[in-house]
Order: structure tokens, then C-alpha cells, then sequence
């Protein structure tokens, strides 16, 4: 963790959905290996700004997007940016688990069998993906005997964390979360705190929550937008206890959203 | 305070109509089928036999069974289908996966629609003269076939499409997320959790491909043709064939004296082979949704 290092910055970040324009001037800098959350009522465009950062808005269609990007100091509207490659380094969690309907097991090689050809993907290697993935999300002691069993019979919150396991192969460096925990009850919202504090030094890590209370236990580093603008942008405590522009302390006391 | 008035009763009453009625028009709907099927097989049963359906026509299509025509029916339903499937799924799976809404996707979608739409004679008249004649391919199976396909397509591709479109925008945002291209999204999970829907589109394509007469009258079915007895491989895909629709009304309408049991005897094989292929539609769909659980 270097706090001089930037994974992702953005510059005058404009976008577009057809006529209606959901990000307007953003311009950011996210920490390398921190936890920024980003709140703000909805249709304020957290989700949107997140996921610009791995370019998944495009596949929408009718998205305009103007201004620079930077991830881990590239600009990824470069001619010679590779969306594959970007998707590997930067990858996203949803706010409903979605693995996908096969084993647990392919469900975490998933990534890999795409990325790699397939003379170099060895039994031993996938294993060793599959074992070392799990146990960082600590699922591998519930699961390794279980590897076989569909991913979508697990418990929603064992879904989720195979989620995010299945990632990991890839050896991401910025891990998006779309409200990750809105489908999850506390005990498992806990859990999924407690691993994001885990990958965080390792993966730098951007969630979006409605939750202001969980953007403060989990977050380093927070952001307050509305109507599509960045309004503030500072330390967690710093936010939540002297924010500095009128509209975070109204939003943060419940005023509004 | 909670007790019924005047005006809750004549809701319930109103209720109570409205249910009745609607179940009155579901069992119009099943009783003709039930009496059709049952009033067929009474009239047919005195010919129904193996011999029936293995000898050709005999005496003038009076006597004899439905060898021939029903090869010729199971010749033209599957090339009619070899021919529609890969371009209708390819078709349908451009314009759900790939195609961005656009003024030319919307007329492609456009034309689909209409061209389900299209009366079964038009295709007929279409299949005369861009295979049989303008192709030079004459009067024959491979034409026929061609025309049943023209004609199935559309309605192949809106089910495909379906059945595409079924398949959770979650799966596809799983694979966009981890780097997969399109293709490998296809490949690797729209394709394995909609090929039930899929199957089942084309299955049921087969019961329209057998029971139509106007596309295949005019581009390779005839009135009587004698086959060997007993060798599925006797027609090739260049000959003329006959087709069970077909011989159900030649025998009907055209050829004077034909015992009753007749012509009862070939519409209750090709219901048959209609119902056993939608079966088989129906059996496969809950095999294969019984394994995927969303």
C-alpha cells in the first residue's frame, strides 16, 4: 500500500444515457489498496461511476462518455486498450450474487479457462487456483468438500463470496462491489465486511452502498455524489464526522435520500 | 365493522362469473381436440396396422397403406429442418447477442415478425419460382424442403430469440466481468442454459413442417409415387415424393370410392407423428429444466 499511488483517477469524467446525463465532471482519485465507498441517494450515479472503471457501461449501449480515465495509470480510452485485459485487472461484484449455474469449482477456474490456453491449464494448476482463491475468502474450509455442488444451491452468502473468489484467479488489481450486501441478511453482510477488510492492501477496492453505516465500518476512504456530481471526497471519519460541504452533512443526517 | 354488505356480495357474485366463464372457454378449448382424436381413431381403427403404415398405396390409392408418403413426410420435415435450423439459431443469436438497436436491426426484427405472418401458399408460390425454377433445382424433395424451411424460419428465430433472451442478464454480466468476449459468453453459458428453449422451438417446428400441404404441393410433393417397401433410404433428394398431407386430400377429395377407414387411417398417423414429436418436445424440456435451477 503506497498512499501516494493513484489506481484509479479520473478527469472531467462526463457521461451520457442517450440525452440524459448521469455523471457530470468527476474528476477523483482513488487510493491504491484502500477501501473508497461511494454513497449518495439513488439515480446520484455511484453505480454508473463504478462502472465506468472497467468500461462494462458500454455494453448498454447509447452511452457517451467524455473526459479521461486512468486505471493504475493508463488510460483505458486509449486506442490500444484491450477490454479483455481491463476486465481481467479490474472485476465486479454484484448486489446479487450471480455465479453462475455450474460447479463451484468451475465457477472459480471460470476466468482462468478463458484467459488461458488450454495446453497450460493443468489439473494441478486449476486445483491450486480453486484451493487458494477459496481460502482467501474463506470459503475452502466449508467448501472443499463440496466442489462439485452446483454454485447456485449455495447459501446466498457463500454465492457471494464465491463471487468474489471468482476473481481472484485473475489476479485483479481493483475490485468493483455494486451494494454487495443489499440481498444479505446482518450475520452475512458482517461476513462480507470482514473480507473486504481482508483483500484490502492487497486489491484496492470500490464499493457502492446505500448503506451509510457500512460505508463508514468498511470504508478508508469515502465519496458523497449527487445529481451525478462528486461532492466531496475526503477521509471516512473526516466525512462522516466534519463534512465539509452543507449537502454531505444533510445527506449523512438523514435530512434527505 | 367487517360484515358483508350488498356491495361485497354482488362482487363475489361477479367473481364467481368470471371464474366460471373462464373455465368454460378452457374446456372449449380441450373438448373438440379430445373429440377430434377420438372420433379419428374410431373411424380408423378397422385399417390401423403395421402393414398399414410399411405397404404402399395399392389399387389406385383405394386399398393398401402409407408407406410412401409417410417417408416422404419424415424426408421433408427433417432436411426442411437441417436446412432452418443452423440459420435460424445463428440468426436468432446474432440478433440478441450482437446487434445493437439500430434502424436496421428494427427492420430485420420487423420482417421476421411479418414474414411469420405470411399464408402458407405465398411460400408455396415463392418455392416455385426461386428454387424450382429460378434455381433450376425442379420439382423435388431438396426444393420442397427449402420452402418448408423458408417457411418455419421466422417463427424458429422468434423462439430462439426467446429462449435466448430467457437467460439471466446476471449470467452475461458474470462472464462481461471477468473478460469473457461475446463468443465465450455465448459459448460457455447463454447457449448451455437456452438450449432447452431452443430444442424445444425447433421441435415444434417439425408438427408445422409435416402438416403443411400448400408449400410442398407446388415444389415436389405428387399425387402418387410407388417406393420400395421398407428401405428408408428409397427416395433421393432430387426425386418427386409424396407427403401425408398431401395423400390426405388426394384420397379425400380427388379420387372417387376410397373406403372411409382410408383417409380416417392417414389423418390419425400424421396426428401421430404430430402429438409423438411434441411429446418428445414436451419430455426433453422437463429433462432439461430439471437439471438448471435459477
Amino acid at each position: 500500500m503506497n498512499p501516494e499511488r493513484h489506481s484509479i483517477i479520473t478527469r472531467d469524467l462526463n457521461l451520457w444515457y442517450g440525452t440524459f446525463q448521469a455523471l457530470q465532471n468527476v474528476s477523483l482519485k482513488v487510493v491504491d489498496g484502500l477501501i473508497t465507498a461511494l454513497i449518495g441517494p439513488s439515480g446520484c450515479g455511484k453505480t454508473t461511476l463504478l462502472r465506468c472503471f472497467n468500461r462494462v457501461n458500454e455494453r448498454f449501449g447509447n452511452v457517451i462518455t467524455t473526459g479521461e480515465i486512468r486505471i493504475l495509470d493508463k488510460n483505458i480510452y486509449d486506442a490500444d486498450v484491450e477490454l479483455i485485459e481491463l476486465r481481467k485487472s479490474v472485476g465486479m461484484v454484484f448486489q446479487r450474487p450471480n455465479p453462475l449455474p455450474i460447479s463451484v469449482y468451475e465457477n472459480v477456474v471460470f476466468g482462468l479457462r478463458l484467459h488461458t490456453a488450454r495446453a497450460q491449464l493443468s489439473r494441478a494448476r486449476l486445483d491450486e487456483a480453486v484451493e487458494s482463491a477459496l481460502s482467501d475468502v474463506g470459503l475452502w474450509d466449508d467448501l472443499k468438500d463440496k466442489l462439485k455442488r452446483r454454485a447456485t444451491d449455495l447459501q446466498l452468502e457463500q454465492q457471494q463470496k464465491l463471487c468474489i473468489a471468482r476473481l481472484l484467479p485473475l489476479k485483479p488489481e481493483i475490485i468493483l462491489m455494486d451494494e454487495p450486501c443489499s440481498a444479505l441478511d446482518v450475520e452475512a453482510t458482517r461476513q462480507i465486511e470482514e473480507l473486504m477488510l481482508d483483500l484490502a492492501g492487497r486489491y484496492t477496492i470500490v464499493i457502492v452502498t446505500h448503506n451509510m453505516a457500512q460505508a463508514r465500518r468498511v470504508s478508508h476512504e469515502c465519496i458523497f455524489m449527487l445529481m451525478g456530481e462528486l461532492v466531496e471526497h475526503s477521509r471516512t471519519e473526516d466525512l462522516f464526522i466534519n463534512p465539509a460541504d452543507r449537502r454531505t452533512a444533510d445527506y449523512i443526517e438523514g435530512r434527505f435520500g | 365493522m367487517f360484515i358483508r354488505t350488498h356491495l361485497t356480495r354482488r362482487k363475489k357474485r361477479h367473481e364467481l362469473y368470471v371464474k366460471y366463464v373462464l373455465l368454460l372457454m378452457t374446456l372449449l378449448i380441450i373438448l373438440p381436440l379430445i373429440l377430434i382424436v377420438f372420433y379419428l381413431i374410431y373411424q380408423a381403427a378397422p385399417i390401423l396396422s403395421l402393414d398399414f403404415l410399411l405397404k404402399n398405396p395399392i389399387r389406385g390409392m383405394r386399398d393398401g397403406g402409407i408407406w410412401a408418403p409417410l417417408l416422404g413426410t419424415i424426408y421433408l420435415v427433417l432436411i426442411s429442418l437441417l436446412i432452418a435450423t443452423p440459420i435460424g439459431v445463428f440468426a436468432a443469436v446474432y440478433l440478441n447477442e450482437y446487434a445493437r438497436e439500430s434502424w436496421f436491426t428494427r427492420v430485420i426484427n420487423l420482417a421476421v415478425v411479418n414474414l411469420a405472418g405470411v399464408p402458407s401458399i405465398v411460400h408455396a408460390l415463392f418455392g416455385l419460382g426461386a428454387f424450382v425454377l429460378f434455381a433450376g433445382i425442379g420439382r423435388s424433395i431438396l426444393a420442397a424442403s427449402m420452402t418448408l424451411a423458408i417457411m418455419t424460419l421466422p417463427v424458429l428465430i422468434a423462439s430462439t430469440k426467446e429462449a435466448l433472451a430467457a437467460v439471466p442478464l446476471a449470467f452475461r454480466q458474470a462472464c462481461w466481468n471477468v473478460g469473457a468476449t461475446r463468443w465465450q459468453t455465448i459459448r460457455e453459458v447463454v447457449l448451455p442454459n437456452s438450449i432447452s428453449g431452443i430444442l424445444t422451438g425447433i421441435i415444434l417446428q417439425v408438427s408445422r413442417a409435416a402438416g403443411e400441404t400448400a408449400p410442398i404441393m407446388f415444389t415436389g410433393a405428387v399425387f402418387y409415387k410407388a417406393i420400395q417397401e421398407g428401405d428408408l433410404l428409397a427416395y433421393g433428394l432430387l426425386d418427386q415424393c409424396m407427403a401425408l398431407s398431401m395423400h390426405l386430400f388426394t384420397i379425400s377429395t380427388q379420387v372417387p370410392d376410397v373406403p372411409a377407414a382410408l383417409p380416417y387411417g392417414t389423418a390419425v398417423v400424421l396426428l401421430g407423428v404430430v402429438l409423438l414429436v411434441n411429446a418428445l418436445a414436451i419430455v426433453l424440456r422437463i429433462k432439461i429444466r430439471s437439471r438448471k435451477k435459477w
